[in-house]
């Protein structure tokens, strides 16, 4: 992981998450996936608010998500 | 004397249990994806989520639909090959997904392939498994899923 450049901060998960256990139709215990628009949706977009402090200022990989879209907006 | 050992081995026995369900609780099931059904679909990326616990990669189609599309953990993604980072896939990047559906319709599913150019990127996790191998033959013959491949008379391999 440090070889390529990147570290992977595990509390990410509590904010990016966007599969949950439910029950079907059954009352059987199930997993879903939430899309985004729908209740609960969370937003992965990179974490820059969760950046480690620790590391050096310009280490690739730890920036804000280079596909992070301000302008891009999930419409429906 | 053993009562109190008895006492601590339910106390180590009650806090191994206890680390177990933690465990087990981390991780989910992919029941939710329909993992027979293998199918293309073409779009043009609109996000690239390189987040835990699950990579993510939001594709908008020809006809405006916005589709969601779950992946490995990124710590899964930087070892395969080829290799994947949060550069790896951008906005505006024109992109194959070989993916397999939700099974109650709506517009998301599990990566199975990412075919971008010439390069085919396995994100995939649990919820889809496709073969490598006869994608990579089926693809230039036009095949759009699996069951259209298998109905023409397309083998898996061995």
């Amino acid at each position: 992981m440090e070889a390529a450049g990147l570290r992977i901060r595990y509390w990410e998960c509590a904010q990016n998450n966007n599969t949950y256990l439910t029950t079907d139709e059954d009352g059987n215990p199930s997993t879903q996936y939430r899309l985004p628009g729908e209740p609960g949706y969370v937003d992965p977009r990179g974490v820059p608010t969760t950046r480690n402090p620790d590391l050096p200022a310009g280490l690739t990989g730890q920036e804000k998500s280079p596909v992070f879209d301000d302008q891009f907006d999930f419409v429906f | 004397m053993k009562k109190s050992i008895r006492n601590l081995t339910a106390i180590i026995l009650a806090g191994v249990l206890a680390a177990s369900y933690q465990v087990a609780s981390a991780h989910h099931s992919f029941a939710m994806f329909d993992r027979d059904r293998e199918e293309v679909m073409n779009g043009e990326v609109v996000r690239w989520a390189f987040n835990s616990p699950h990579t993510a990669v939001y594709i908008r189609t020809d006809d405006g639909e916005v589709w969601a599309f779950e992946g490995a953990a990124p710590a899964s993604l930087v070892t395969r090959s080829p290799a994947m980072n949060g550069f790896t896939f951008q906005p505006g990047d024109e992109i194959e997904v070989v993916m397999c559906p939700l099974r109650d319709g709506r517009t998301g599913g599990a990566i199975g392939f990412i075919i971008k150019g010439d390069e085919w990127y396995a994100p995939n996790d649990g919820g889809c498994g496709p073969n490598l191998e006869a994608w990579q033959d089926w693809k230039p013959k036009g095949y759009m899923s699996k069951q259209e491949a298998l109905d023409a008379g397309e083998v898996l391999p061995e």
